[in-house]
């Protein structure tokens, strides 16, 4: 017998996600993640539903199920954030090949959205904590989906996660600290909607360079790179592997190397640059 | 693989490619690995057919880019050893 009271409902990329569970502990984190995404009124069946409960041979694990899919155990909090998160987007992409899901960090700027991609661990969050507090309004810190057809694309709105402090901007009260994690609610950041992408930049972190550079690359390079980091570009072309895709999306995105080192610096840079884009 | 003057470099067949602005994709599927390649780059590439020489191609990058054949033959052997490491040519 299922609780309404236990049940969290999101609202992920037109998907709906319900999640069973009786941890109020556990509700209120998945609510500092992904509360800016719950929806009250579930007006479609689910398309993913999860079940989350203690061990019953150990009270320190978490065990996620999956209606379809294998059991998750994990042991802390950071790591039941982590395997829940990876989990549920990779069940997203399934539910929407539609959309070409890239690795990536999406922020808006005077109404022209732009992704900043780089790999795990290399400055895409603390980047987009930087911007957020410059002026730009929040996508997605981690993924990326756009609707080839207009460009657009669509947010993802969990809070935003940093591997440590970052050394601008001060973090707001309500953040949620995790052996492994740092998350900002989103009720803490400026929020954008669904938005037509402009730009691309691919973020390199180097400590010895005296200002940030900015440096436009070709429409091939930038194509290289987008296939690299996109999470499900086979399900867009059966007969070239997805390179027409990766293509066709580079070609309508401006595309720079952005070599970072001064947050503020790099937030001002990006930001001339993308008022110079129409 | 000996990359010298006399090689006839061979790019491999079941490579995807795709031209973007004059500079290639190059899709491996074998590797499931994506590289790009610059203009002279690409170039090369598509002159290693398996039937002309390293010195036969900087001598057309040479005319095409008009740089000297010293420069052209640096370049083309970079190249080719670039398209070894990365396995799209064939191996003898």
């Amino acid at each position: 017998m299922i609780n309404n009271q236990h049940q969290i409902i999101f609202s992920i990329f037109k998907c709906i996600v319900v999640v069973n569970c009786a941890l109020p502990d556990l509700r209120a984190v998945l609510f500092k993640i992904f509360g800016a995404m719950q929806i009250t009124d579930q007006s479609k069946p689910a398309d993913i539903t999860f079940h989350i409960k203690c061990s019953t041979s150990n009270s320190n694990q978490i065990i996620i199920s999956r209606e379809g899919g294998n059991d998750l155990i994990t042991n802390d909090i950071g790591e039941f954030i982590f395997l829940f998160e990876k989990d549920m987007t990779i069940e997203l992409q399934k539910l929407r090949p539609d959309l070409l899901f890239i690795h990536s960090a999406a922020l808006e700027y005077k109404g022209k959205a732009l992704l900043i991609v780089a790999p795990s661990g290399t400055g895409k969050s603390t980047t987009s904590w930087a911007m957020i507090n410059s002026g730009f309004k929040y996508l997605s810190d981690e993924l990326a989906p756009i609707d080839i057809n207009s460009m657009s694309i669509h947010p993802y709105h969990h809070a935003l996660c940093l591997k440590s402090e970052p050394p601008v901007f001060k973090l707001p009260e309500n953040t949620l600290f995790t052996s492994q994690t740092i998350h900002v609610p989103c009720d803490s950041l400026p929020l954008a909607e669904s938005i037509k992408i402009k730009a691309v930049f691919y973020l390199e972190y180097i400590d010895n360079i005296i200002e940030p550079e900015i440096i436009p690359i070709s429409t091939a390079e930038s194509a290289a790179n987008l296939y690299a980091n996109s999470l499900n570009i086979l399900a867009h072309g059966e007969n070239d592997s997805g390179l027409g895709v990766a293509i066709t999306v580079a070609s309508q995105l401006d595309a720079y190397k952005l070599k970072s080192n001064d947050l503020e610096k790099t937030c001002s840079e990006v930001k001339l640059l993308m008022d110079s884009i129409n | 693989m000996k990359i010298d003057h006399s090689l006839t470099p061979q790019i491999k067949q079941d490579l995807l490619t795709r031209s973007v602005e004059g500079e290639l994709l190059v899709f491996d599927n074998e590797e499931t690995e994506i590289h790009q390649l610059n203009l002279s780059a690409s170039f090369i590439f598509n002159k290693c057919n398996g039937t002309l020489s390293i010195d036969s191609i900087a001598q057309s990058l040479a005319d095409e880019f008009d740089i000297s054949l010293d420069k052209a033959l640096q370049d083309v052997l970079i190249a080719v050893r670039s398209f070894a490491d990365k396995g799209l040519l064939l191996e003898d």
